[in-house]
Protein backbone atom coordinates (compact mmCIF):
# COMPACT_ATOMS: atom_id res chain seq x y z
CA UNK A 1 0.00 0.00 0.00
CA UNK A 2 2.47 2.58 0.95
CA UNK A 3 6.17 2.64 -0.45
CA UNK A 4 8.54 0.24 1.05
CA UNK A 5 10.54 2.22 3.50
CA UNK A 6 7.47 3.09 5.30
CA UNK A 7 6.28 -0.34 4.99
CA UNK A 8 9.36 -1.36 6.65
CA UNK A 9 8.76 1.21 8.90
CA UNK A 10 5.32 -0.06 10.02
CA UNK A 11 6.12 -3.83 10.69
CA UNK A 12 9.06 -2.68 12.46
CA UNK A 13 6.51 -0.75 15.09
CA UNK A 14 4.47 -3.46 15.22
CA UNK A 15 7.24 -5.58 17.07
CA UNK A 16 6.17 -3.72 20.63
CA UNK A 17 3.56 -5.21 22.46
CA UNK A 18 0.13 -3.63 22.04
CA UNK A 19 0.91 -1.83 18.99
CA UNK A 20 -1.36 -3.12 15.92
CA UNK A 21 -1.32 -1.89 12.22
CA UNK A 22 -3.34 1.25 12.56
CA UNK A 23 -1.32 2.32 15.48
CA UNK A 24 2.01 1.39 14.07
CA UNK A 25 0.64 3.32 10.87
CA UNK A 26 -0.12 6.52 13.54
CA UNK A 27 3.44 6.27 14.72
CA UNK A 28 4.77 6.02 11.47
CA UNK A 29 2.73 8.99 9.98
CA UNK A 30 3.41 11.21 13.41
CA UNK A 31 7.38 10.46 13.02
CA UNK A 32 7.67 11.10 9.36
CA UNK A 33 5.34 14.19 9.27
CA UNK A 34 5.89 16.25 11.99
CA UNK A 35 8.85 14.72 14.78
CA UNK A 36 11.68 13.70 12.24
CA UNK A 37 14.01 15.18 14.66
CA UNK A 38 12.88 13.38 18.01
CA UNK A 39 12.30 10.20 15.51
CA UNK A 40 16.00 10.63 14.38
CA UNK A 41 16.91 11.20 18.57
CA UNK A 42 14.61 7.75 19.30
CA UNK A 43 16.60 5.88 16.47
CA UNK A 44 19.91 6.62 18.39
CA UNK A 45 18.77 5.78 21.77
CA UNK A 46 17.40 3.05 20.48
CA UNK A 47 20.72 1.51 18.88
CA UNK A 48 23.13 2.65 21.99
CA UNK A 49 20.93 1.09 24.07
CA UNK A 50 20.42 -2.49 22.28
CA UNK A 51 24.09 -2.35 22.16
CA UNK A 52 25.35 -1.53 25.41
CA UNK A 53 23.03 -2.24 27.63
CA UNK A 54 23.22 -5.63 29.31
CA UNK A 55 22.46 -7.65 32.89
CA UNK A 56 24.50 -6.64 35.53
CA UNK A 57 26.89 -9.10 36.61
CA UNK A 58 25.77 -9.62 39.93
CA UNK A 59 21.88 -8.62 39.92
CA UNK A 60 20.97 -9.83 36.62
CA UNK A 61 19.09 -5.90 36.51
CA UNK A 62 19.45 -4.25 32.99
CA UNK A 63 22.32 -1.84 33.10
CA UNK A 64 25.69 -0.90 30.92
CA UNK A 65 28.28 -1.33 32.98
CA UNK A 66 29.70 -4.45 34.46
CA UNK A 67 27.67 -3.62 37.94
CA UNK A 68 24.79 -1.14 38.62
CA UNK A 69 24.94 1.32 40.58
CA UNK A 70 23.11 -0.21 43.22
CA UNK A 71 25.49 -3.68 43.31
CA UNK A 72 28.45 -0.75 43.16
CA UNK A 73 27.68 0.98 46.34
CA UNK A 74 30.10 -0.40 49.36
CA UNK A 75 27.65 1.17 51.83
CA UNK A 76 24.55 -0.97 51.93
CA UNK A 77 24.56 -4.09 53.94
CA UNK A 78 26.30 -6.63 53.07
CA UNK A 79 24.34 -9.35 54.93
CA UNK A 80 20.67 -9.00 53.11
CA UNK A 81 19.60 -9.67 49.60
CA UNK A 82 16.18 -9.58 48.27
CA UNK A 83 15.06 -11.20 45.53
CA UNK A 84 12.03 -10.24 43.13
CA UNK A 85 10.70 -10.71 39.52
CA UNK A 86 11.58 -7.06 37.95
CA UNK A 87 14.01 -4.25 37.76
CA UNK A 88 10.25 -2.36 38.36
CA UNK A 89 10.49 -4.01 41.59
CA UNK A 90 13.52 -2.98 42.61
CA UNK A 91 12.48 0.48 41.77
CA UNK A 92 9.44 0.19 43.93
CA UNK A 93 10.87 -1.15 46.61
CA UNK A 94 13.99 1.15 46.59
CA UNK A 95 11.12 4.25 46.87
CA UNK A 96 10.02 3.00 50.20
CA UNK A 97 13.66 3.79 51.73
CA UNK A 98 13.39 0.64 54.02
CA UNK A 99 15.57 -2.14 52.68
CA UNK A 100 19.21 -1.61 52.54
CA UNK A 101 20.80 -4.52 51.31
CA UNK A 102 21.44 -5.82 47.60
CA UNK A 103 18.92 -7.29 45.71
CA UNK A 104 18.67 -10.44 42.35
CA UNK A 105 16.21 -9.80 39.73
CA UNK A 106 15.05 -13.11 38.35
CA UNK A 107 13.98 -11.29 35.24
CA UNK A 108 10.22 -13.48 35.50
CA UNK A 109 8.93 -16.19 37.50
CA UNK A 110 8.72 -19.73 36.96
CA UNK A 111 6.16 -20.26 34.54
CA UNK A 112 6.20 -23.63 33.02
CA UNK A 113 2.95 -23.25 30.39
CA UNK A 114 5.18 -20.13 29.55
CA UNK A 115 8.04 -22.58 29.14
CA UNK A 116 10.11 -20.47 31.59
CA UNK A 117 11.99 -22.70 34.19
CA UNK A 118 14.56 -22.37 36.72
CA UNK A 119 17.61 -21.80 33.85
CA UNK A 120 15.29 -19.06 32.75
CA UNK A 121 15.64 -16.68 35.91
CA UNK A 122 18.88 -17.42 36.52
CA UNK A 123 19.39 -19.77 39.07
CA UNK A 124 22.64 -20.91 38.39
CA UNK A 125 24.21 -17.00 39.09
CA UNK A 126 22.28 -17.03 41.88
CA UNK A 127 23.40 -19.89 43.49
CA UNK A 128 27.11 -18.56 42.58
CA UNK A 129 26.15 -15.63 44.47
CA UNK A 130 24.44 -17.39 47.42
CA UNK A 131 27.88 -19.86 48.09
CA UNK A 132 30.32 -17.14 48.25
CA UNK A 133 28.91 -16.68 51.82
CA UNK A 134 28.50 -13.22 52.42
CA UNK A 135 24.54 -13.12 53.07
CA UNK A 136 23.14 -13.87 56.13
CA UNK A 137 19.04 -13.40 55.23
CA UNK A 138 17.53 -13.79 51.70
CA UNK A 139 14.06 -12.32 51.90
CA UNK A 140 12.04 -13.44 48.90
CA UNK A 141 9.76 -10.67 47.15
CA UNK A 142 8.44 -12.06 44.11
CA UNK A 143 4.56 -11.41 43.68
CA UNK A 144 1.77 -13.16 45.46
CA UNK A 145 0.25 -14.72 42.47
CA UNK A 146 0.46 -18.61 41.64
CA UNK A 147 3.81 -18.34 39.89
CA UNK A 148 5.12 -15.97 41.92
CA UNK A 149 4.43 -18.17 45.16
CA UNK A 150 5.61 -21.35 43.40
CA UNK A 151 9.08 -19.29 42.43
CA UNK A 152 9.37 -18.53 46.37
CA UNK A 153 8.94 -22.12 47.85
CA UNK A 154 11.17 -23.45 44.77
CA UNK A 155 14.08 -20.29 45.91
CA UNK A 156 13.30 -21.34 49.50
CA UNK A 157 13.86 -24.63 49.32
CA UNK A 158 17.66 -24.53 47.61
CA UNK A 159 18.24 -21.18 50.28
CA UNK A 160 17.13 -23.29 53.56
CA UNK A 161 19.94 -26.05 52.02
CA UNK A 162 22.63 -23.47 51.98
CA UNK A 163 21.26 -22.91 55.57
CA UNK A 164 20.91 -19.19 54.97
CA UNK A 165 17.52 -17.47 57.28
CA UNK A 166 14.94 -16.97 54.21
CA UNK A 167 12.34 -14.63 54.65
CA UNK A 168 8.97 -13.95 52.19
CA UNK A 169 7.34 -10.87 52.32
CA UNK A 170 3.96 -10.63 54.07
CA UNK A 171 0.44 -10.50 52.51
CA UNK A 172 -2.79 -9.18 53.85
CA UNK A 173 -4.84 -6.40 54.07
CA UNK A 174 -3.62 -3.55 52.23
CA UNK A 175 -3.19 0.29 54.10
CA UNK A 176 -6.55 1.49 54.48
CA UNK A 177 -8.29 -1.21 52.86
CA UNK A 178 -11.32 -2.38 54.01
CA UNK A 179 -12.81 -5.79 55.39
CA UNK A 180 -15.80 -5.54 53.57
CA UNK A 181 -14.23 -5.19 49.92
CA UNK A 182 -11.97 -8.14 50.50
CA UNK A 183 -11.61 -10.61 48.28
CA UNK A 184 -11.59 -13.91 50.10
CA UNK A 185 -7.65 -15.68 49.33
CA UNK A 186 -6.37 -12.49 50.85
CA UNK A 187 -8.66 -12.48 53.43
CA UNK A 188 -8.14 -15.84 54.34
CA UNK A 189 -4.26 -15.84 54.13
CA UNK A 190 -4.72 -12.42 56.08
CA UNK A 191 -6.08 -15.02 59.08
CA UNK A 192 -3.52 -17.31 59.01
CA UNK A 193 -0.73 -15.01 58.88
CA UNK A 194 -2.07 -12.94 61.71
CA UNK A 195 0.43 -10.97 64.27
CA UNK A 196 0.46 -10.37 67.83
CA UNK A 197 -0.02 -7.47 69.45
CA UNK A 198 2.13 -6.29 72.04
CA UNK B 1 -20.97 -21.91 18.97
CA UNK B 2 -22.62 -20.18 21.52
CA UNK B 3 -22.84 -16.65 22.06
CA UNK B 4 -23.59 -16.08 25.67
CA UNK B 5 -22.66 -18.19 28.43
CA UNK B 6 -23.48 -17.49 32.14
CA UNK B 7 -22.19 -18.04 34.90
CA UNK B 8 -20.63 -21.57 33.95
CA UNK B 9 -18.25 -23.06 37.12
CA UNK B 10 -14.46 -23.04 36.26
CA UNK B 11 -10.90 -22.77 37.23
CA UNK B 12 -7.86 -20.37 35.92
CA UNK B 13 -5.84 -22.88 34.51
CA UNK B 14 -3.19 -19.36 33.33
CA UNK B 15 -2.81 -16.05 32.84
CA UNK B 16 -0.76 -13.35 31.16
CA UNK B 17 -0.89 -10.23 30.88
CA UNK B 18 -2.32 -8.44 27.48
CA UNK B 19 -2.11 -4.72 26.65
CA UNK B 20 -1.99 -2.40 29.92
CA UNK B 21 -4.29 -3.60 31.92
CA UNK B 22 -6.08 -6.73 30.62
CA UNK B 23 -5.46 -10.50 30.79
CA UNK B 24 -5.69 -13.36 28.96
CA UNK B 25 -7.02 -16.11 30.70
CA UNK B 26 -7.14 -19.78 30.00
CA UNK B 27 -10.04 -21.22 32.05
CA UNK B 28 -11.40 -24.68 32.31
CA UNK B 29 -14.75 -24.95 32.78
CA UNK B 30 -17.09 -27.64 33.43
CA UNK B 31 -19.29 -27.52 30.53
CA UNK B 32 -17.23 -25.80 27.42
CA UNK B 33 -13.82 -27.64 28.40
CA UNK B 34 -11.06 -25.12 27.80
CA UNK B 35 -11.90 -21.55 27.13
CA UNK B 36 -9.39 -18.68 26.08
CA UNK B 37 -11.25 -15.43 27.07
CA UNK B 38 -10.10 -11.71 27.68
CA UNK B 39 -10.34 -10.08 30.29
CA UNK B 40 -10.79 -6.27 30.30
CA UNK B 41 -9.48 -4.38 32.94
CA UNK B 42 -8.09 -7.20 35.32
CA UNK B 43 -4.85 -5.72 35.97
CA UNK B 44 -5.64 -2.01 37.04
CA UNK B 45 -5.89 -0.62 40.62
CA UNK B 46 -9.41 -0.89 40.62
CA UNK B 47 -10.33 -4.32 38.56
CA UNK B 48 -13.14 -6.32 40.76
CA UNK B 49 -11.62 -9.78 39.71
CA UNK B 50 -8.64 -8.87 42.32
CA UNK B 51 -7.83 -12.53 44.11
CA UNK B 52 -10.71 -14.49 42.21
CA UNK B 53 -8.40 -14.36 39.35
CA UNK B 54 -5.75 -16.99 40.10
CA UNK B 55 -6.01 -20.68 39.65
CA UNK B 56 -6.86 -23.29 42.31
CA UNK B 57 -10.26 -20.80 43.37
CA UNK B 58 -13.37 -22.16 42.16
CA UNK B 59 -15.46 -19.08 40.15
CA UNK B 60 -18.20 -18.90 37.89
CA UNK B 61 -17.79 -17.04 34.66
CA UNK B 62 -20.03 -15.24 32.00
CA UNK B 63 -18.70 -14.67 29.06
CA UNK B 64 -19.92 -13.84 25.22
CA UNK B 65 -18.25 -14.11 22.28
CA UNK B 66 -18.27 -16.37 19.04
CA UNK B 67 -14.62 -16.51 18.13
CA UNK B 68 -11.64 -18.61 19.46
CA UNK B 69 -11.24 -15.70 22.03
CA UNK B 70 -14.32 -14.87 24.12
CA UNK B 71 -14.84 -11.95 26.15
CA UNK B 72 -15.50 -11.79 30.49
CA UNK B 73 -18.09 -10.34 30.76
CA UNK B 74 -18.80 -11.84 34.93
CA UNK B 75 -16.84 -13.60 37.49
CA UNK B 76 -17.87 -14.84 41.05
CA UNK B 77 -16.64 -16.83 43.31
CA UNK B 78 -17.94 -20.28 44.07
CA UNK B 79 -16.86 -21.65 46.93
CA UNK B 80 -13.83 -21.05 49.21
CA UNK B 81 -10.94 -20.77 47.02
CA UNK B 82 -8.12 -23.88 47.77
CA UNK B 83 -4.92 -22.19 49.03
CA UNK B 84 -2.33 -24.77 47.80
CA UNK B 85 1.46 -24.11 49.29
CA UNK B 86 5.09 -25.71 48.90
CA UNK B 87 5.14 -28.60 47.07
CA UNK B 88 0.93 -28.97 46.80
CA UNK B 89 1.17 -25.42 44.40
CA UNK B 90 3.86 -27.05 42.11
CA UNK B 91 1.90 -30.34 42.29
CA UNK B 92 -1.11 -28.10 41.01
CA UNK B 93 1.05 -26.32 38.37
CA UNK B 94 2.19 -29.74 37.13
CA UNK B 95 -2.17 -30.44 36.67
CA UNK B 96 -2.73 -27.20 35.06
CA UNK B 97 0.29 -27.90 32.46
CA UNK B 98 -1.19 -31.38 31.70
CA UNK B 99 -4.61 -30.05 30.87
CA UNK B 100 -3.03 -26.98 28.89
CA UNK B 101 -1.56 -29.46 26.76
CA UNK B 102 -3.71 -32.08 26.59
CA UNK B 103 -7.11 -30.62 26.35
CA UNK B 104 -7.86 -29.24 23.30
CA UNK B 105 -10.15 -25.93 23.21
CA UNK B 106 -14.04 -26.29 23.47
CA UNK B 107 -13.89 -30.12 24.11
CA UNK B 108 -16.28 -30.53 26.69
CA UNK B 109 -15.27 -32.83 29.63
CA UNK B 110 -17.18 -31.82 32.86
CA UNK B 111 -15.35 -35.81 34.49
CA UNK B 112 -12.21 -33.94 33.51
CA UNK B 113 -13.82 -30.70 35.17
CA UNK B 114 -14.84 -32.66 38.15
CA UNK B 115 -11.83 -34.69 38.60
CA UNK B 116 -9.17 -31.47 38.53
CA UNK B 117 -11.65 -30.15 41.61
CA UNK B 118 -11.27 -33.61 43.48
CA UNK B 119 -7.25 -33.19 42.82
CA UNK B 120 -6.12 -30.12 43.73
CA UNK B 121 -8.91 -30.20 47.08
CA UNK B 122 -7.02 -33.43 47.74
CA UNK B 123 -3.98 -31.76 47.49
CA UNK B 124 -5.20 -28.32 49.76
CA UNK B 125 -6.05 -31.58 52.70
CA UNK B 126 -2.52 -32.48 52.25
CA UNK B 127 -3.18 -35.79 51.30
CA UNK B 128 0.05 -37.19 49.30
CA UNK B 129 0.80 -36.03 46.24
CA UNK B 130 1.87 -38.41 43.82
CA UNK B 131 -1.11 -40.76 44.83
CA UNK B 132 -3.17 -37.65 43.85
CA UNK B 133 -1.18 -36.94 40.87
CA UNK B 134 -1.24 -40.55 39.31
CA UNK B 135 -4.76 -40.84 40.02
CA UNK B 136 -5.70 -37.59 38.02
CA UNK B 137 -3.55 -38.99 34.95
CA UNK B 138 -5.33 -42.38 35.13
CA UNK B 139 -8.79 -40.72 34.90
CA UNK B 140 -7.64 -37.85 32.48
CA UNK B 141 -6.39 -40.73 29.82
CA UNK B 142 -10.07 -42.36 29.97
CA UNK B 143 -11.68 -39.37 29.73
CA UNK B 144 -9.28 -38.05 26.25
CA UNK B 145 -10.31 -42.04 24.81
CA UNK B 146 -6.70 -42.93 25.71
CA UNK B 147 -7.51 -45.39 28.32
CA UNK B 148 -6.49 -48.51 28.71
CA UNK B 149 -7.36 -52.15 30.24
CA UNK B 150 -5.10 -52.66 34.09
CA UNK B 151 -7.35 -55.95 34.39
CA UNK B 152 -6.51 -57.76 31.33
CA UNK B 153 -3.94 -58.35 28.72
CA UNK B 154 -4.28 -56.51 25.43
CA UNK B 155 -2.90 -59.10 23.78
CA UNK B 156 -4.14 -62.27 24.62
CA UNK B 157 -7.29 -60.94 26.79
CA UNK B 158 -6.28 -63.00 29.90
CA UNK B 159 -7.14 -61.47 33.01
CA UNK B 160 -3.60 -59.79 34.91
CA UNK B 161 -2.55 -62.25 36.92
CA UNK B 162 0.01 -61.00 39.90
CA UNK B 163 3.00 -64.07 39.27
CA UNK B 164 3.43 -62.57 36.07
CA UNK B 165 5.36 -59.65 33.99
CA UNK B 166 3.80 -57.38 31.00
CA UNK B 167 5.05 -55.24 28.56
CA UNK B 168 3.77 -51.48 28.08
CA UNK B 169 2.18 -50.53 24.41
CA UNK B 170 0.69 -46.81 25.24
CA UNK B 171 -1.73 -47.76 22.35
CA UNK B 172 -3.24 -51.00 22.94
CA UNK B 173 -2.17 -51.70 26.94
CA UNK B 174 -0.37 -54.25 28.76
CA UNK B 175 0.87 -57.27 27.36
CA UNK B 176 1.66 -61.03 27.91
CA UNK B 177 3.69 -61.42 24.81
CA UNK B 178 7.30 -60.08 25.80
CA UNK B 179 9.00 -61.16 22.47
CA UNK B 180 6.67 -59.52 20.71
CA UNK B 181 6.54 -56.35 22.14
CA UNK B 182 10.24 -55.71 23.08
CA UNK B 183 10.29 -53.63 25.70
CA UNK B 184 13.43 -52.46 27.72
CA UNK B 185 10.89 -52.42 31.09
CA UNK B 186 8.37 -54.77 31.95
CA UNK B 187 5.57 -54.40 34.97
CA UNK B 188 4.61 -56.60 37.58
CA UNK B 189 1.13 -57.69 37.56
CA UNK B 190 0.70 -57.58 41.15
CA UNK B 191 1.56 -53.71 40.80
CA UNK B 192 -0.80 -53.59 37.76
CA UNK B 193 -3.56 -54.70 39.64
CA UNK B 194 -2.77 -52.11 42.53
CA UNK B 195 -2.86 -49.87 40.62
CA UNK B 196 -6.29 -51.02 38.99
CA UNK B 197 -7.86 -50.41 42.34
CA UNK B 198 -6.06 -46.90 43.09
CA UNK B 199 -4.05 -49.03 45.96
CA UNK B 200 -0.72 -47.16 46.07
CA UNK B 201 -0.19 -47.88 49.78
CA UNK B 202 3.15 -49.52 48.69
CA UNK B 203 6.32 -47.68 47.48
CA UNK B 204 7.16 -49.90 44.49
CA UNK B 205 3.40 -49.70 43.13
CA UNK B 206 3.72 -45.97 42.68
CA UNK B 207 7.08 -46.17 41.11
CA UNK B 208 5.56 -48.08 38.35
CA UNK B 209 2.68 -46.03 38.40
CA UNK B 210 5.18 -42.83 37.64
CA UNK B 211 7.05 -45.15 34.57
CA UNK B 212 3.75 -46.21 33.67
CA UNK B 213 2.47 -42.22 33.28
CA UNK B 214 5.15 -41.08 32.04
CA UNK B 215 5.14 -43.29 29.05
CA UNK B 216 1.91 -43.09 28.38
CA UNK B 217 1.92 -39.15 28.44
CA UNK B 218 4.62 -38.50 26.70
CA UNK B 219 3.31 -40.56 23.76
CA UNK B 220 0.04 -37.73 23.58
CA UNK B 221 1.89 -34.93 24.34
CA UNK B 222 4.44 -35.42 21.28
CA UNK B 223 7.53 -33.27 21.71
CA UNK B 224 5.60 -30.77 23.80
CA UNK B 225 7.89 -31.10 27.44
CA UNK B 226 6.35 -30.69 31.08
CA UNK B 227 8.07 -27.53 32.00
CA UNK B 228 6.65 -28.35 35.64
CA UNK B 229 8.84 -31.85 36.23
CA UNK B 230 11.79 -29.33 36.44
CA UNK B 231 10.30 -27.34 39.69
CA UNK B 232 10.54 -30.54 42.36
CA UNK B 233 13.58 -31.04 43.51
Amino acid sequence: MFSPLINELIQALRCLPGIGLKTAQRMAFQILERQRPQGLALAKSLQSAIENVGHCKACRTFCESELCTLCSNPARHSHQLCIVESPTDVIAIEQTATFRGYYFVLMGRLSPIDGIGPQQIGIHQLNERLDNGQFTEVIIATNPTVEGEATAHYLANIIREKSISCTRLAHGIPMGGELEYLDGSTLSRAFTARTALT
Amino acid sequence: MTERVLLQPAFVLHARPFKDTSLLVDFLTRDYGRLSAIVRGARSQQSRYRGHLRSFVPILISWSGKSELVSLNQLEPNGSPILLEGNSLLAGMYLNELIVRLLHQHDAHPDIFDDYYKGISALHQNEEIEPTLRRFEKNLLVALGFGFSWAHAADTSNPIATSQWYAFEPDLGFCENLQKFNQRTVFSGAHLLAIAQNNYDNHDVLRTAKQIMRIAMQVRLGNKVIKSRELFI
